[in-house]
């Protein structure tokens, strides 16, 4: 009864703390940042997809007036180590090969975009206009674009000492598979195909370097993982750790993934502003950004399914290839994104007999970058559409399919070794159909029907990661899965957070605050949290994967609880209690005991004592008020549901379709602030209806990017998107100690299966399948006119 | 992308294979062409310049006259190399006699195009290409009206 505080600001739809600024204008983003003396960055890059550097003249360029500096692959690759370097490369076990890559490319380039040279000047113009002046010879050489072509055993191979092209390969793998095949009523066969696509953030990647002796580097950089880039920094170009300071600005533009891994500009501008002792800064043009990062996806799944005539699954087997590009990014290596759309391949099902066989193979196009909803969203088409196929063939009705197969019992270890930590995804799925009011769309569809009218209705699941443990973290990306804080409470009574990780947009100064405050009983105006910087943040593996509001904002909460207890000591002290006392309350800024509410203690009062008197402290009691947590679930990893559901109507003749409803039942543990939850499930589907219909990386047959603007990747925008009714359905997460769980990166996966059973319900045509991503009228159109012929 | 083209020239097929492989009369026809030099039998070192918004630029490359069939036919394979790009083309070009005077030219072929250019160009880039072959044909129909005269 002692140590429950009132809660006041967790559960409220409070503004962000982080609007004013940005709204007025005064956000402060990478490229906002200039140092006195900066020089500027532009990169020649390939032309080609694939091709032998014969020669490279760089003299009309580093004769052009204003020009600092220009930088080839030989040069930077004598003053560091390859960028894979054991720690920048996944544990997964499987064969893994692993390319040489070196900041820039020397003698032979792997996708149009790859940086060859680097021009270094006194403004951003001079370097572009003198990288035109830079002349290469290029051999073109046969590009590879397509994966299935690339893995054969006579393909011409990317990386000439690697034994084939596959970058990857294993098996995820439990159960007696071959036994439910055996005993299955049916088996349901497909090949689906998941298109390159992902993420395109507002703010393109940037950084700005310095170096001077006394220091050492220091790198902003808008990246999601400042105290792992500081690692992969130090270990790379062999700096000493000391010496290595990386900040993350206040702000960053949207991420989506896109800002995670270890890319080589950071290496470039690293280096220059070593050996010029000048600042460097570099801003990805859109262009740049479009040809480099943002892509995933890319997966080909032969997926077979053994069910039983009532719909219960007995058996999955799964043979997968996906395109990595040319594999060569650090942390991820373009294969991490496919492996974890395998192990989270089941979903939200109960499937005990599993077989994934992954291949993920190189080919000459950018490495595979994450983007939310990490490698899950052509698996979730796959797994979600098939067994609304499945439903269709057995002529079951696909609720049933889908109630009969639902995991129900937690904690889950699914056959691929991930685990569901809690929930009800059952309630979840009951809550959607009854908001979509299935039976009666299921009315009005006949009733449709004979005006000729095509509406369906459709549906799909997604358990999306909440975090990763460490036990699952370390493996996958060498990185430990905790959360970390650091809470002060400063001479004015006032509290400063520190946190590792590096938001992009979460609103992590709003839910970090909320949290905070209820733990010490102040105002969120009391409170200032500062991240971003690597010496002064605990250590932390960024933000990623839902992990802020499981485990950081954890980690935060523990360490309030440490203080708390520190300063209920102090106060029983000043108040002549014996030190033991508890039974105190924290709220507005006092600490008060409970059994005589006379008694109570200013928060100021206890930071004086604490920080500034500490004369006043109880005998032998350290000074000061801070206290670090570091949080780790007492599980392997938490998850949080979501379903989808969808009604459409279509045009046979044209296949253009038209989404009538969009309906999202969605469950984040306790929210902390109601209001970016929403925000986060709004823009989640977004995503997945933008990349679900219009996002597509395209390349030619040569491997030249076709999708460098906007024009081109169209994104949604407002008129593209119907109104998405959100409903909450929150199971507290016994594991953290609010219940809070993370939320936002999974949401966009169940969208494609979700608008294609929709589509594909209305339609009601023998055949019909929607087999590849992206959807669109056209694709509609040709299916049904294959089916005619 | 394919490159497909019909134009009229106003001299015998023997004329316009002599003209359509001669340097000097090519570096006054084909649009921002600065220089050809020959480098070997039947190669050469050419120097384009565009001034087409897209595609913008110097492009340094080599012109090759491949299967050469006087007065029937040749095939040209040009390689650039610019700031914004490169480009491939390999051309078949047939003479037909229309008239004693007059020659039908039939270009086939395919053309690449690489880096920046295929990526912003893309949507403009065969309205370039027939653009700048226009131009070209329109001065090379110049060009043999003279040489009648």
């Amino acid at each position: 009864m002692t140590t429950v505080t009132e809660t006041k600001w967790v559960g409220r739809s409070i503004r962000r703390r982080e609007d004013p600024r940005l709204l007025v204008g005064q956000g402060t983003y990478i490229a906002d940042l200039t140092l006195p003396g900066t020089t500027y960055v532009q990169l020649v890059r390939s032309p080609h997809a694939h091709a032998r550097i014969r020669h490279i003249d760089i003299s009309k360029a580093q004769n052009h007036p204003g020009v600092v500096a220009v930088l080839t692959g030989q040069e930077i690759a004598a003053a560091m180590q390859p960028i894979l370097v054991p720690a920048m490369r996944p544990n997964l076990g499987g064969d893994l090969q692993v390319p040489t890559v070196y900041p820039l490319a020397i003698d032979k380039v792997n996708w149009v975009g790859e940086p060859i040279v680097a021009i270094v000047a006194e403004s951003k113009y001079v370097a572009e206009d003198a990288s035109q002046l830079v002349e290469i010879e290029y051999e073109a050489l046969t590009a590879l674009v397509n994966p299935e072509e690339a893995m054969k055993p006579d393909a011409p191979k990317i990386y000439e000492d690697w034994k084939s092209n596959v970058l990857w390969h294993g098996q995820l793998a439990n159960g007696d598979v071959e036994k439910a095949f055996r005993e299955a009523d049916y088996i349901l066969s497909e090949r689906f195909y998941g298109h390159r696509t992902g993420a395109a953030p507002m703010e393109t990647r940037g950084m700005v370097a310095s170096y001077d002796n006394f220091t050492g580097l220091t790198l902003h950089i808008n990246s999601q993982r400042p105290h792992i880039l500081r690692m992969a920094i130090s270990k790379i170009m062999r700096i000493s750790h000391d010496k290595v300071r990386v900040i993350a600005p206040k702000d960053v533009g949207g991420a989506f993934g896109t800002k995670a891994p270890v890319y080589r500009e950071e290496f470039i501008v690293s280096y220059l502003a070593m050996k010029l002792k000048r600042p460097v800064k570099w801003i990805e043009n859109r262009m740049e950004s479009l040809m480099t990062i943002g892509q995933e996806r890319d997966q080909i799944h032969n997926l077979e399914i053994a069910v039983r005539k009532d719909g219960k699954i007995l058996g999955v087997k799964d043979r997968m290839i996906a395109d990595s590009g040319d594999g060569s990014n650090g942390v991820y290596m373009g294969f991490v994104m496919p492996w974890l759309g395998a192990a989270y391949l089941t979903n939200a099902y109960d499937i005990p007999n599993v077989h994934i066989d992954l291949s993920c193979v190189v080919t000459n196009k950018p490495c595979l970058s994450p983007g939310r909803a990490f490698g899950e969203f052509p698996a979730r088409f796959a797994m979600d559409y098939a067994m609304h196929l499945v439903a269709r063939e057995l002529n079951l009705d696909p609720r049933d399919v889908f109630q009969k197969n639902i995991i129900k019992k937690f904690p889950y270890v699914t056959a691929t070794g991930v685990t569901h930590d809690s929930g009800d995804y059952e309630g979840a799925f009951r809550a959607l159909i009854e908001a979509i009011d299935y039976d009666r769309v299921k009315e009005e569809q006949k009733e449709a029907r004979k005006n000729g009218r095509l509406i369906g209705i459709g549906f799909a699941m997604g358990a999306e990661m909440s975090g990763i443990g460490s036990q699952f973290f370390v493996p996958m990306e060498n990185q430990p899965g905790y959360g970390s804080a650091t809470v002060k409470v400063d001479t004015y009574g006032m509290i400063q957070v520190f946190e590792g990780d590096s938001p992009q947009g979460q609103g992590h100064e709003t839910t970090i605050g909320q949290a905070v405050a209820d733990e010490l009983g102040v105002s969120i105006e009391d409170i200032y949290i500062s991240y971003g910087d690597t010496f002064t943040t605990p250590f932390a593996s960024g933000t990623l994967g839902n992990r802020g509001a499981s485990y950081t904002v954890s980690a935060a909460v523990l360490a309030c609880r440490k203080l708390r207890r520190k300063m209920q000591k102090i106060a029983a002290h000043i108040l002549g209690l014996p030190l033991e006392t508890e039974d105190f309350v924290f709220t507005n800024r006092e600490v008060i005991w409970e059994q005589d509410e006379t008694k109570r203690v200013s928060l100021l009062e206890i930071a004086d004592v604490a920080i500034l008197a500490p004369t006043k402290l109880p005998p032998g009691m350290e000074a000061g008020l801070e206290a670090t947590s570091y949080f780790e679930a007492d599980i392997a990893s938490m998850l949080s549901i979501g379903a989808h559901a969808a009604v459409v109507e279509v045009n046979p003749e044209t296949g253009a379709f038209k989404i009538l409803r969009y309906v999202i039942v969605d469950d984040c543990g306790v929210p902390i602030n109601p209001m970016l939850v929403r925000g986060q499930v709004h823009g989640g589907a977004v995503m997945g209806l933008g990349n679900a219909l219009f996002e597509k990386y395209a390349f030619d047959e040569a491997g030249q990017p076709l999708s460098t603007t906007l024009m081109e990747y169209h994104m949604p925008s407002a008129a593209d998107v119907p109104p998405i009714e959100m409903i909450e359905f929150n199971v507290p997460t016994p594991y953290t100690p609010l219940g809070t769980k993370g939320k936002g990166e999974g949401i966009p996966a169940p969208v494609p299966a979700t608008l294609a059973s929709a589509i594909t319900d209305a339609l009601d045509c023998p055949g019909f399948k929607i087999l590849n991503l992206p959807i669109t009228p056209e694709s509609i159109w040709r299916i049904l006119k294959e089916l005619k012929q | 992308m394919k490159i497909s083209a019909i134009h009229e020239i106003p001299a015998n097929p023997v004329k316009t294979f002599e003209m359509l492989t001669d340097p000097d009369v090519l570096v006054r026809t084909v649009p921002g062409l600065n220089s050809l030099q020959s480098v070997g039998e039947n190669v050469y070192s050419a120097e384009l310049e565009v001034g087409i918004k897209a595609v913008k630029g110097r492009y340094k490359g080599t012109v090759k006259l491949v299967d050469a069939i006087s007065g029937e036919q040749f095939r040209l394979v040009m390689d650039g190399e610019g700031p914004l790009g490169f480009v491939h083309q390999d051309v078949i070009i047939k003479l037909e006699p229309i008239s004693e005077n007059e020659t039908k030219v039939n270009c086939e072929g395919e053309a690449t195009v690489g880096g920046v250019v295929a990526g912003i160009g893309q949507r403009m880039l065969s309205g370039v290409a027939s653009l700048l072959m226009g131009q070209f044909f329109k001065a090379l129909k110049k060009e043999a009206i003279k040489v009648s005269m």
